[in-house]
């Protein structure tokens, strides 16, 4: 197994990321075979997709003729038996670790045994994953970042019995994909959303304090530190209720390491039901405009 | 133009000095060595910028910054610097670190010395490079009065700096926020877990940060860090702050950062 002989290149589940992965892997020029449940959801993606290459063409970044060839290189299919004729499987299912060790265990006996079956998961042990498989060596986390067309950064994960070599194979494969690969141990949060904990947990706790209001701590951050955002503008557009959980899943995956302890002033946001932009209220309040 | 000193011995008070100069002000410098003691020039950098040490000026300083890294230094040096400040200082306003310890506790040793009435002391903070951030941190204690803090606010505006107001505390926003972020670095590091260009690379493009954690540290110093995390440990207790073992590895190990040619990465 090479990275030459990759032609073609399964994506399983047409979502949010599912659906970005299969945008960039055919702009890539390679062949998608893009998989989901069912077809209705599948002609759903399809659509958002031509539409965003298309978008691409209006922008001028793609020529129509380049766009076509692209839009034609995608293929969907209901019958994950299709997935045999792929030559790299990159998985992007909800977020439930018997719905993924199911679709490896099927995909272990449809695939051919060289190829790399590679996870997009966040939250869960790569390794786990992989255990189902006979050939657990081929299975590998490949962590991209939402929105997909637009974000650089790939987190390869090789998981504790992963070979070298698939994480060699999967880093090159995020190069051609126009992605900055960076490798990764299979820790929980791996590098991103371990090392940035910190940013929420240790500006809440000033907040708990009354150092500052949390304006001026967002203030401070941006215009001191020079940040984009100030970590309550963040919490709010990643949403609360989401920051909140990724916190605990990371407190409980390090076995409550006291540098992740999550803050009990979130969880009441959390439970208040303001949950950020999404709600039109988090820690700051959102117009009219905003749902 | 007003005469500043600036006593110190990292990055921040570096920078702060070079800064004060270039705004135009008259700046005598003076920084302490590893043993806390004063008037002991260690800090290479300052050979190029600005005059190096100089004795205490005759002329009364308008204010005095210091930023001394470690706690431990910085109360040597402020029981040296007692002796020679408490003849004519009194109304001078002192801006003081709370990298490595809060202006409060610093108003009690001064309190305990005498030198200086603790109304004139106020607590700053930021982070290297100064150069960069538009704003600055300052930190009141209960027994600050309004002048004081009014030529605090003066100063850091004349620096293009805006000052903005928190409580006192360890720290401050900004100084705990990156040293947190930098120590949890230092831990994903120190266990492996990717290369430091891998750990910078990710959370710059993975979430937008300025800096990469590790490369921000060697810019502020990785003295500095661990004095901001002592301090923090310090007064919170050991468990979220503790010091990521490597990092203290890398001090003693005289790896400081940009500064000494190498902290987590090498420079030449
Ligand atoms: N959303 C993010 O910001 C983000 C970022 C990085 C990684 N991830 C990870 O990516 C994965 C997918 O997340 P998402 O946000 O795209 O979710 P999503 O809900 O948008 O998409 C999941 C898709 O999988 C399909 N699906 C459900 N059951 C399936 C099955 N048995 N077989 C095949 N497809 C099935 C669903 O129909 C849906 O189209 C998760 O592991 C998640 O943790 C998400």
């Amino acid at each position: 197994m090479t990275i030459e002989t990759i032609k073609k290149i399964g994506v399983l589940g047409s979502g949010t990321m599912g659906g970005g992965i299969a945008q960039i892997v055919a702009q890539s020029g390679y062949e998608v075979l893009l998989y989901d449940i069912n077809t209705e959801i599948l002609q759903k993606a399809f659509g958002k997709i031509s539409g965003f290459i298309n978008r691409a063409v209006e922008k001028g970044k793609m020529t129509r003729e380049e766009a076509d060839a692209a839009i034609e290189r995608i293929i969907t299919t209901t019958h994950l038996a299709n997935m045999a004729g792929c030559d790299f499987i990159i998985e992007a299912v909800p977020e439930k670790l018997e719905l993924k060790q199911t679709l490896y265990e099927e995909l272990d006996t449809i695939t051919s045994p060289e190829i790399i079956m590679a996870t997009n998961t966040s939250t869960l042990s790569v390794t786990q994953i992989a255990s189902v498989t006979k050939n657990p060596g081929r299975v590998v986390g490949m962590h991209f970042f939402n929105p997909v067309p637009l974000m650089k950064l790939v987190e390869v994960i090789g998981g504790a019995i992963s070979d070298e070599t698939a994480v060699q194979i999967t880093v090159e494969m995020a190069k051609r994909l126009g992605k900055t690969p960076v490798v990764t141990k299979d820790v929980p949060g791996f590098i991103v959303n371990r090392v940035a904990r910190p940013f929420y947990l240790e500006a809440l706790r000033l907040l708990e304090e009354g150092v500052a209001d949390h304006t001026t701590i967002d203030r401070l951050i941006r215009e001191g530190g020079g940040f984009n955002m100030g970590p309550f503008e963040l919490m709010d557009l990643i949403g609360l209720d989401v920051n909140f959980a990724a916190s605990v899943s990371v407190y409980e995956a390090y076995f409550h390491e006291p540098r992740y302890r999550p803050s009990l002033l979130q969880q009441r946001m959390v439970e208040s039901g303001r949950l950020g932009r999404k709600t039109g209220r988090g820690w700051y309040e959102y117009g009219g405009g905003e749902k | 133009m007003s005469h500043v000193w600036v006593i110190g011995d990292g990055t921040p008070a570096y920078e702060i000095a070079k800064l004060a100069q270039s705004a135009g002000h008259l700046v005598f410098t003076s920084f302490v060595d590893e043993k806390g003691n004063p008037d002991e020039l260690i800090y290479e950098q300052s050979q190029q910028g600005f005059a190096p040490f100089t004795r205490q000026p005759e002329a009364n300083p308008d204010v005095i910054i210091e930023a001394i890294i470690r706690k431990s230094k910085k109360l040597t040096a402020w029981r040296g610097y007692a002796v020679e400040l408490r003849k004519s200082l009194s109304d001078t306003p002192m801006l003081v670190s709370t990298l490595s310890a809060s202006a409060t506790e610093i108003s009690a040793w001064v309190a305990r010395t005498k030198m200086v009435p603790r109304q004139s002391i106020i607590g700053w903070a930021t982070l290297p490079p100064i150069e960069h951030s538009s704003a600055v941190e300052l930190l009141p204690t209960q027994f600050s009065n309004e002048r004081a803090l009014g030529l605090a606010k003066d100063f850091f505006t004349s620096l293009g700096k805006e000052p903005v107001i928190i409580k006192d505390c360890v720290g401050g926003v900004l100084p705990r926020v990156v040293a947190s972020l930098i120590n949890n670095a230092a831990y994903a590091l120190m266990e492996g877990v990717a290369s430091a260009a891998d750990i910078d690379a990710a959370m710059k493009l993975g979430t937008n940060y300025p800096y990469g954690p590790l490369e921000w540290a060697d810019k502020i110093g990785l003295d500095q860090v661990l004095g901001i995390l002592e301090a923090l440990c310090e007064a919170y207790g050991q468990d979220r702050y503790q010091p990521a073992p490597m990092l203290r590895q890398l001090v003693y190990a005289g790896h400081w950062g940009k500064r000494t040619g190498r902290g987590f990465y090498e420079y030449r």
